[in-house]
């Protein structure tokens, strides 16, 4: 599976660097502008992580939401109930009646995972460019955004993320760590209450 | 001389050979003790041996503000790493990512002994299916791609539950890799002192540490504008001895020299001078000497109070110098003063002696000295004043002619009398706005008599707060011979907050022995880690039906195998962590065996009305000798139990005077003409205070007393004025001129205390200085002069 991924990788970045070549009418730019166009939004989501120690992934389920200008909610529903918040530079997990709340920076970890979600949905370029390099695959009506981190830190967590959509919509995130281990985020966007 | 006047001289000179060994051998205490109740209940003695020795006195809370956000993180590093390498220190904390790792290693490492979910049941077969599904469930979590390196050297998942149960979450943000405040604007740092809170030389040379650590980081950093900003009860103290040994020294020869100067303009006689000071200094060294004698020490606070005495004692020598009169005869005269006056001081040392009482009976050390003190100090004035100080006056003393000063003072009281309905109406005033501000006259909190600067005490709440130091609102103290049984009894109290977590009735927790459980418990989690083979086979079998591939396991296996074989955790093993810090406030060794402390956190629904303490003492019912402290409550009631005996024992004060008067001077009018302008003085004074915006305490009623003791003086010899048929028109004056002078030595002296830094002083000198004048001027007011010294 290792290495499936690694070659789509590299596949990704090959074709990502032609796609800068010619910038054509769908850039970097362009998919910005559109996601920050979105304000506020709820969704589905399954996400399934593979890990190495593990004979079959393990499989977790919930909504997940966005508001602008900062606030990511994940809200898991199964296989156990949890309440990730992130908004600001804040960051709180509530599981089993317990809330815990810290600085971003306390966990670069998560900092990196979660932000780089956040980051997307909402458009903010500069933010993944402090700790990613980016580049755009496909065209606006489906598209695929590498994050590749350029910090040794975030690497050695993150081998890279890889996000995928249409137009202003994302539907599937994707995350690489070194060493194979990956998971795989599917989103659905639920009409707007 | 006559030999009946060596005698005095006599006993005077071998009286200040002893008082001056026993000064010369007195024990000087500078710590914070002197406020704080002498006879404490159990729950009180656990609060002071905390403030006193406890390891918070340990504490140094560090905070580095100005420049920037960079500049301070760097600082902060800096100096994290040199005073971690200074021997004085026991542990310094700064947050850094390189100081969590160390101790989630330490965790890690002893996972095995120190997790509460490894007993016998979890190694069976059933036991590790249900823990390792559960890890495998966590994965899912949003934290699950960080926890899952841990799944195959940790598949019961011993570390998380270990860190979940720590609250290591308590501790305070960070930005740029060091602990922040939360309004980012200061770099956090807590560092442990090695020396207990008692060696206060210790503590400021480890305070001068972290100065020079600062300045030398700053410096690196290239900064100029980063300040430090050092709190906890080690800089208290340190502040608290420098200024108050600065300030008694300060004010007393302050206090001496406005004296002297104001004598030697009055008297300008050098040699009157000099007399007037030898009862002041034989008070002084009689009431150090009584102290020292009475306590074992003195309290460096008493000594500043030596400034208090000077303002009482030299009045009688001015009252001896002026009314004897200054020409001729001066041996007839002289006599003639002590037949005339003599009772009338006397009642005057007496009245101050009840005054004084109810400090010297006070259950706070520092109050009782300063009781003492004054009683002492007061007796031996007088006397020396009365049976020394005209023995030493030499042939031919005298002082300027104060007669044209005293006609004029008679003429001006003459003036004031037109005034006199003043009184009444500005005693109504100030009854009546005292009534309006009737809630806001006492100041209920505890640290209201603490000698440490307000400013100081609230930087210290903020940073307190900051740190996420757990205010320690709430705890279960719990006691044993030792350590070991502490720890035990601590595990005890655990298991039944535990429960009391679980229902909600508390949000959490802390005990030593989530740091360092009890040798009986390790070794019982010890025991019940399963021999190698057994626990291989019951791991296989245990995993069948879970998505784990069984042969990923191997550090599981071998580090289960090495911590059956290894010593268990001790004390020592923790020493330089965060938990090492913990263990030391939570464990603390007492008089009488070891105590642990278990803090309480309330539950957020529960906030603001604390935690329901009728069900945690239900809970902890069948725990012996735990018990569930309440400390705000604890110490409110602490406070409003000495207030109410302070308010007691001024009220008997104040009656002790009154019965004294009227035994003395036998007519109720007369008590009254005493008392009355006493109360009066007082209440306008009150009243201007606490409209001002002053909360009074129990400083200000001791003040109280005080400007008792000395203003019944003045009005103890107006009523003998009043009795005026045996004084002449002349005698009259001299008298007004001795009050007068009497009264602004007293303002001088106690005007300096009022600015002095330290609230005792200054709520005392507060009330006194002010008390004092408004008394006599209110005396003054209802004298009627007769008519022929008038004119």
């Amino acid at each position: 599976m290792g290495f499936r991924s690694g070659v789509t990788a590299l596949g990704f970045m090959l074709s990502c660097a032609a796609t800068a070549a010619h910038a054509g009418p769908w850039g970097i730019v362009q998919l910005m502008e559109a996601l920050a166009a979105k304000h506020s939004g709820r969704a589905e989501f399954v996400e399934k992580k593979y890990v190495s120690v593990l004979t079959a992934p393990v499989e977790s389920s919930g909504e997940l939401s966005f508001a602008a200008p900062d606030r990511l909610e994940k809200r898991t529903v199964q296989p156990l109930d949890e309440r990730l918040v992130l908004e600001g530079d804040r960051l709180s997990l509530e599981r089993g009646g317990k809330r815990r709340s810290v600085g971003l920076d306390e966990y670069p970890e998560i900092a990196a995972l979660v932000g780089s979600i956040r980051s997307t949905l909402m458009g903010d370029r500069a933010a993944l460019e402090k700790i990613y390099r980016l580049s755009l695959n496909g065209d606006a009506r489906r598209w695929t955004l590498l994050l590749v981190p350029s910090t040794p830190a975030v690497a050695d967590l993150v081998a890279y993320i890889r996000i995928g959509g249409s137009e202003g919509l994302v539907d599937r995130v994707e995350i690489h760590q070194p060493g194979g281990d990956y998971s795989v985020m599917s989103i659905r966007e639920m009409p707007q209450r | 001389m006559t030999v009946t006047r060596r005698w005095p001289l006599f006993v005077w000179l071998v009286s200040l050979g002893v008082f001056a060994v026993v000064v010369g051998r007195m024990r000087l205490a500078t710590d914070l003790s002197a406020f704080l109740p002498s006879r404490p209940s159990a729950s009180e003695q656990l609060l002071i041996d905390q403030l006193k020795e406890g390891p918070a006195s340990r504490l140094v809370l560090i905070a580095v503000e100005g420049a920037t956000d960079t500049a301070r993180a760097l600082i902060s590093m800096r100096m994290a790493g040199w005073l971690r390498q200074d021997s004085a220190f026991s542990a310094v904390s700064n947050g850094a990512a390189a100081e969590r790792e160390a101790e989630r290693q330490l965790l890690f490492r002893w996972r095995y002994l120190l997790s509460p979910s490894v007993t016998p049941e979890r190694f069976t077969v059933e036991g590790l299916h249900r823990a390792v599904r559960a890890s495998v469930d966590r994965l899912a979590s949003s934290a699950g791609l960080m926890t899952k390196a841990l799944l195959p050297s940790d598949p019961t998942g011993e570390l998380l539950d270990i860190l979940e149960r720590m609250e290591v979450e308590a501790g305070p943000e960070t930005a740029g890799g060091v602990w922040v405040s939360r309004d980012r604007r200061r770099a956090l740092l807590l560092a442990r002192l090695g020396a207990p809170g008692s060696d206060t030389d210790a503590q400021e040379r480890a305070l001068a540490s972290i100065r020079a650590a600062f300045a030398a980081a700053a410096g690196e950093a290239g900064v100029t504008d980063a300040r430090l900003i050092l709190s906890g009860p080690a800089v208290f103290t340190v502040e608290a001895r420098d200024r108050i040994r600065g300030e008694a020294v300060r004010l007393s020869v302050a206090g001496t020299a406005l004296v002297a100067v104001l004598l030697l303009a009055v008297y300008r006689s050098l040699a009157a001078l000099v007399l007037g000071l030898v009862p002041v200094a034989t008070g002084a060294l009689a009431g150090i000497a009584a102290v020292s004698l009475g306590f074992g020490m003195v309290y460096g606070v008493t000594l500043g109070f030596g400034a208090t005495l000077i303002g009482e004692a030299v009045d009688y020598a001015i009252y001896l110098f002026v009314q004897a009169g200054e020409r001729r005869r001066e041996e007839a005269d002289r006599d003639n003063w002590f037949d005339l006056y003599w009772p009338t001081i006397r009642l005057g040392v007496l009245t101050s002696v009840c005054g004084a009482l109810p400090l010297a009976l006070s259950g706070f050390p520092g109050f009782s000295q300063l009781g003492v003190y004054s009683i002492a100090g007061l007796l031996a004035a007088a006397a020396v004043t009365r049976w020394v100080l005209a023995g030493l006056l030499p042939r031919g003393f005298r002082i300027r002619d104060l007669g044209r000063t005293g006609e004029a003072l008679v003429r001006l009281i003459s003036r004031l009398r037109r005034l006199r309905w003043l009184v009444p109406a500005a005693a109504a005033l100030a009854c009546g706005s005292l009534w309006l501000h009737r809630d806001g006259v006492w100041n209920e909190q505890l640290g209201a008599l603490s000698p440490v600067p307000l400013e100081a005490q609230r930087q210290d709440a903020e940073l307190r707060a900051d740190l996420g130091a757990p205010d320690v609102g709430c705890l279960v103290v719990v006691g044993g011979r030792d350590a070991e049984s502490a720890l035990q009894a601590a595990e005890r109290v655990s298991s039944r907050l535990a429960v009391l977590v679980g229902e909600g009735v508390i949000a959490g927790f802390q005990s030593p022995s989530n740091y360092l459980p009890s040798l009986q418990t390790q070794r019982l989690r010890r025991a019940a880690l399963p021999e190698d083979g057994v626990l291989r086979e019951r791991f296989a079998a245990a995993v069948r039906g879970v998505p784990v591939r069984p042969e990923g396991f191997g550090t599981f296996f071998a580090d289960v195998k090495a911590t059956r074989a290894a010593p268990l955790l001790r004390a020592e093993d923790l020493r330089g962590t965060r938990f090492a810090v913990a263990v030391d406030s939570l464990l603390v060794r007492g008089s009488r065996g070891w105590t642990a402390l278990l803090p309480l956190r309330a539950s957020a629904e529960a906030s603001g009305s604390g935690v329901d303490a009728a069900r945690i003492r239900a809970a902890l019912s069948d725990v012996p000798d735990a018990v569930f402290l309440d400390l705000k409550t604890e110490t409110d009631t602490l406070y409003q139990r000495y207030l109410s005996e302070a308010t007691r024992l001024s009220a008997g004060g104040a009656g002790a005077v009154v019965l004294l008067l009227a035994f003395a001077l036998g007519s109720p009018r007369r008590v009254l003409r005493v008392c009355l302008p006493l109360a009066a003085a007082l209440v306008m004074v009150i009243a201007v205070l606490v409209v001002g915006g002053h909360r009074l305490t129990m400083l200000h009623l001791i003040g109280m007393m005080l400007a008792v003791a000395i203003g019944s003086n003045y009005c103890l010899f107006f009523d003998r004025l009043a009795q005026a048929g045996a004084i002449g028109g002349s005698r009259a004056g001299r008298t007004l001129v001795s009050l007068v002078l009497a009264n602004l030595a007293t303002v001088v002296v106690f005007g300096l205390l009022a600015g002095s830094s330290v609230p005792v002083l200054s709520a005392i000198g507060m009330m006194v200085a002010p008390g004092t004048f408004l008394a006599l001027v209110i005396s003054a007011t209802y004298w009627k002069p007769d008519a022929e010294c008038a004119a």
